[in-house]
């Protein structure tokens, strides 16, 4: 029963290089059955007149796409998505404070983890309704409390310069426990021996954070930078309930939305879809590049 | 821009490449042949069945419609009782969150999945009609003619397409006008009567206006443009909004539309009678903030549930002239093109019979479409349902009865009233995208 | 040393006091639910809203439960969510790792073909996904139901970011040890990403537990509907039953509450990548 060397070490080898594909086979069949196939179906109904109302569809060639380069809807349902890039930022800041605040000691700190991520856990519906009572101009809570400090109360959802503001305000509420939880669970892999020891040589808290927290909190950082990106590209269900006049909270995915399952122009919808789809891909490799992230 | 353009352009290339190289184009071609192999099928063993007696194998039907409690209750007794009158048919009912009915029979009609029976808002017919969907009732069971005879016109004109009845209306509704009586009787108005014309309903809705400090603290009439509403007193204005022989809007093109929505939006927007910004407008009526409203007659039945303290009175649309006409809008009940003809025929015949009707306008307020009934002491016995059904004898169908109209009417009405755009240039646009919604679907 | 002390002391009752405004305010939206959710209706049409309910009534709950038999979509959705958290935790951790600790053929094309996965907006894709269900015979069955949400393509980008930064040369010396590559993985790895493995659990839980468009085109029978189909069926054309709503979503909450603070303890506690350095 020897085993040669040679032989051991070839089947390592072979192991090796079947290994990684072992690791990866299941998420890579999920993604393809569920989302690559669908979106490979997708793609010739971008070319078709079809209106989904009965499985027949013509050919029209790049027609959908010459007419979405012409409809202003479009354009401007692309600006509105552009708003709200704001809340980008707003969010991962929102996230990081207060990841770092219940990092601390604080009495009770388990608790207020629980209380900072309900908001994230709260049925969207449930949530939307509630807010449209706060929102709610002349008798709700927001203009009510600015009241209180002198203010001039404003028309949030109800007017067309306020209502993205608004989304925005009720999206940060609702999603930034989410950035909270990665940016906790970061932290968690910042050694606090690293920390006291900066703290020893004299470095302040906000050295230590500048300097050592916050990089080491990259991972996170990538993450949640490109999937809100991302994430803002798709904003679909929050401006679908909470609904600004003259089409000021109608973003792409709105607009497709619309054209697709409300006028039946299920080809065009596709052709924007896809259109879409192009744009958010080159930036985010653009964003990949930029973050200098080793794959790609 | 250009940038943009050209990386559209890019976008397109790459596209048609992709999809030139998968073979994901053969696919779905041989995937939509198999689905239409399906429906033969079907008809064939559905024909089958109806052919080979009933009652070995009864048709079995599903049917589908948007929710609500009482309406679903209603719907499983009924189907109760027409499972006994017909021993041969067994229904299957599914029961679909409104906010999302389309969204979820879209993709059934797309792969020909639908269920026998459903419901669909009337301008849908047409459509559906053309794609070959749905396909019309069957005459040996409900007769062209019988229909035209039994039924008020405005709620079976719209179901009707090249001349052939495709459904049954149901969740009929007209507009009606709503007075808060207080609020009328504070301001030394007649609450009994209401206003009976558009004159003295502006007027009233100024005199129910109150300001603070140059704030609204009451509106004299919550109106935003719903379209039924505009819809109506374009009618009596003598305004043409659709012309049916050319199968076009054209509302933008007749000066009596304009000066109909003038005299719509003036107490908006010259008169300041209400403000969007103030409350939302049934809100605010339930709350006694609003002194007069115009809707649907299915308010009679909310109100006293969301808002009981409400002492309200019921009149007929404000009229032009002698005309107290109104828009009617439904929803229909359809069989879709792989339904056994006969058994869905007669299951849409009961639940659009004058018993069925009745304990609909009873229970949840909906008008009925038999003309039969509109004299039905029995039903006009509350003076509210009266009121409402009454209108239905001045009434007309609404030109706007798809989603996707409504959103362009919404928009438009949201401009004029919101902004100094002057009205014809709003119009212009929304007309020119109505008529591109109404392009052929495939 | 007294007054460092002291300031120390001030520091922390600094930061108590700040993270109890912000839970005050964070947690504003959430108390008026549970509160609501013992209205009446008609309370929910009043113009000015009050926090607390007129009186304390169960009949929410009560209806919710006996007359509209949201037991059954309760536990639908328990099992739809169970299967799909652990199927997403499995496939995403093997994923994860795969692509942050090995270099193999045509990983970036894979990894972003993973990645763009989330970059076509749903619109685009849900009727082709019918479609395939439907010829797959997956309409109204429970497997239609859970298999579309068996991973996230999200999830899988977050675990390999975080699971790059396990020490390669800890690898290295098990595989000298002679371990296998699966026994690493089980031993070695997983335990060290104790964080990791429940912010995936609680993302897709909430997901899961919330999922809307899909379930809306697949379930057609009652006996398959799941809660949040249930709850958006309370709402009508004329009428919104906001108290069952309300009511319906704070029940809703319970199974999510109860796994995050299970989780919780390993989010924090858990073994960090640090200590295994």
């Amino acid at each position: 029963m020897k085993v040669s060397q040679g032989a051991v070490s070839r089947n390592r080898i072979t192991m090796h290089r079947a290994v990684p594909y072992f690791f990866i086979a299941p998420a890579v069949i999920y993604i393809f059955f569920v989302t690559l196939i669908p979106a490979i179906m997708a793609l010739p109904i971008s070319f078709t007149d079809w209106s989904a109302l009965s499985p027949k569809k013509n050919f029209v060639g790049f027609d959908n796409y010459v007419r979405l380069m012409g409809d202003k809807d479009f354009w401007k349902s692309c600006l509105v998505m552009a708003q709200f890039f704001i809340y980008v930022p707003i969010v991962l800041a929102a996230g990081l404070v207060t990841a770092l605040l219940l990092n601390l000691k604080i009495k009770g700190v388990k608790l207020f983890r629980l209380i900072f991520y309900s908001p994230v856990i709260t049925s969207t519906i449930a949530a939307a309704i509630l807010f449209e009572y706060f929102f709610q101009p002349s008798f709700g809570l927001f203009n009510s409390i600015l009241g209180f400090f002198g203010l001039k109360g404003l028309g949030w959802v109800e007017n067309a310069s306020t209502a993205v503001l608004s989304v925005i305000i009720f999206k940060v509420w609702k999603d930034f426990g989410e950035a909270m939880l990665i940016y906790l669970a970061g932290l968690q892999d910042v050694p606090s021996e690293i920390k006291e020891a900066s703290a020893i040589d004299g470095a302040s808290s906000w050295q230590t954070f500048r300097y050592i927290t916050f990089p080491m909190l990259r991972p996170a950082h990538i993450y949640l930078l490109m999937k809100n990106v991302i994430g803002v590209f798709m904003i679909f269900q929050e401006t679908y309930m909470l609904k600004g006049p003259l089409n000021s909270t109608r973003t792409v995915v709105n607009y497709i939305y619309e054209k697709g399952f409300q006028s039946y122009q299920m080809g065009y919808a596709s052709a924007m879809s896809f259109s879409l789809f192009l744009i958010v891909l080159i930036i985010t490799m653009v964003q990949y590049k930029a973050t200098k992230l080793d794959v790609l | 821009m250009k940038k943009m353009a050209s990386l559209l352009v890019a976008a397109a290339l790459v596209a048609g490449g992709l999809s030139g190289c998968t073979k994901a184009p053969a696919k779905e071609t041989s995937g939509g042949a198999v689905s239409q192999e399906k429906t033969t099928d079907q008809e064939k063993t559905a024909a089958e069945k109806e052919n080979g007696g009933g009652e070995k194998t009864p048709v079995s039907l599903t049917y589908w419609q948007h929710s609500s409690a009482a309406r679903d209750e209603m719907m499983t007794a009924l189907v109760k009782t027409f499972e006994e009158q017909n021993p041969d048919i067994k229904v299957k009912l599914e029961f679909i969150p409104e906010g999302d009915y389309s969204q979820k029979l879209i993709p059934a009609l797309a792969t020909d999945t639908a269920p026998d029976v459903f419901q669909i808002q009337s301008g849908m017919v047409a459509k559906l009609a053309q794609t070959g969907a749905i396909k019309p009732l069957a005459e040996e069971v409900m007769s062209a003619d019988s229909i035209t005879a039994d039924f008020v016109p405005a709620a079976v004109d719209g179901l009707k397409y090249d001349g052939k009845y495709y459904g049954m209306p149901t969740d009929l509704q007209t507009i009606v006008m709503l007075w808060n009586k207080k609020l009328v009787a504070e301001a030394g108005l007649d609450a009994e009567k209401g206003p009976q014309t558009w004159d003295e309903f502006f007027d009233w809705s100024r005199k129910l206006t109150k300001t603070e400090g140059g704030k609204l603290v009451q509106s004299g009439w919550g109106g935003k443009g719903y379209a039924p509403e505009v819809l109506s007193i374009i009618k009596q204005y003598g305004g043409a909004f659709y012309d049916d022989a050319a199968g076009q809007y054209v509302f933008a093109d007749d000066p009596k539309v304009l000066e109909a929505i003038e005299a719509y939006t003036a107490p908006y927007k010259t008169d300041k009678v209400y403000n969007t910004e103030f409350v939302k407008n049934w809100a605010g009526f339930r709350q006694g903030l609003i002194g007069l409203m115009l809707g649907h007659p299915a308010m009679i039945g909310n109100l006293p549930q969301t808002a009981p303290d409400l002492d309200f009175g019921v009149g007929l649309i404000p009229a032009k002239g002698d005309s107290h006409a109104t828009c009617v809008t439904s929803w229909g009940y359809v069989m879709s093109a792989k339904a056994p003809d006969e058994a869905a025929t007669r299951f849409i015949q009961f639940l659009s019979s004058d018993d069925v009707e009745r304990q609909w306008t009873e229970k949840t307020g909906e008008l009925p479409a038999r003309k039969a009934l509109l004299e039905d002491a029995g039903l006009k016995s509350d003076p509210k349902v009266a009121v409402a059904i009454e209108s239905l004898n001045d009434s007309f169908v609404g030109a706007l009865q798809t989603s996707a109209l409504n959103t362009i009417w919404t928009e438009a009405m949201d401009r004029i009233l919101q902004t100094d755009e002057p009205i014809e240039t709003i119009l212009k646009d929304a007309q020119s995208k109505m008529n591109d919604e109404l392009k052929n679907p495939v | 040393m007294n007054r460092e002390k002291s300031k120390k002391m001030a520091v922390r009752i600094f930061f108590f006091l700040l993270t109890l405004g912000l839970a005050m305010i964070i947690a504003f939206p959430f108390v008026w639910m549970i509160f609501a959710s013992f209205k009446e209706s008609k309370e929910f049409y009043v113009l000015k809203p009050t926090l607390l309910p007129e009186k304390f009534n169960t009949d929410n709950f009560r209806e919710l439960f006996e007359k509209l038999n949201i037991g059954l979509y309760y536990w639908n959705s328990v099992i739809v969510t169970a299967m799909q958290v652990l199927s997403t935790v499995t496939i995403v951790l093997l994923a994860g790792y795969g692509f942050a600790k090995y270099e193999f053929k045509g990983k970036n094309v894979l990894f972003l073909m993973i990645l763009s996965s989330t970059m076509i907006p749903w619109v685009a894709t849900i009727i082709p996904l019918y479609i395939m269900a439907n010829q797959l015979k997956l309409v109204d069955t429970m497997a239609g139901l859970i298999i579309p949400g068996m991973a996230d393509a999200f999830s899988i980008f977050l675990a390999r970011n975080f699971m790059s930064s396990i020490p390669t040369p800890l690898l290295e010396a098990a595989r000298i040890d002679g371990a296998g590559e699966l026994l690493i993985f089980r031993k070695i790895v997983i335990p060290a990403v104790k964080p990791l493995i429940a912010v995936i659990a609680i993302q897709k839980m909430v997901s899961s537990w919330n999922a809307f468009q899909w379930p809306l085109l697949v379930v057609n029978s009652d006996k398959l509907r799941t809660l949040p189909l249930a709850i958006a069926k309370l709402s009508s054309q004329y009428y919104d039953s906001y108290n069952l709503k309300m009511a319906a979503a704070a029940v809703a909450i319970i199974p999510v509450l109860i796994i995050y603070v299970i989780f919780q303890k390993y989010l924090v506690e858990g073994v960090s990548l640090s200590g295994i350095k």
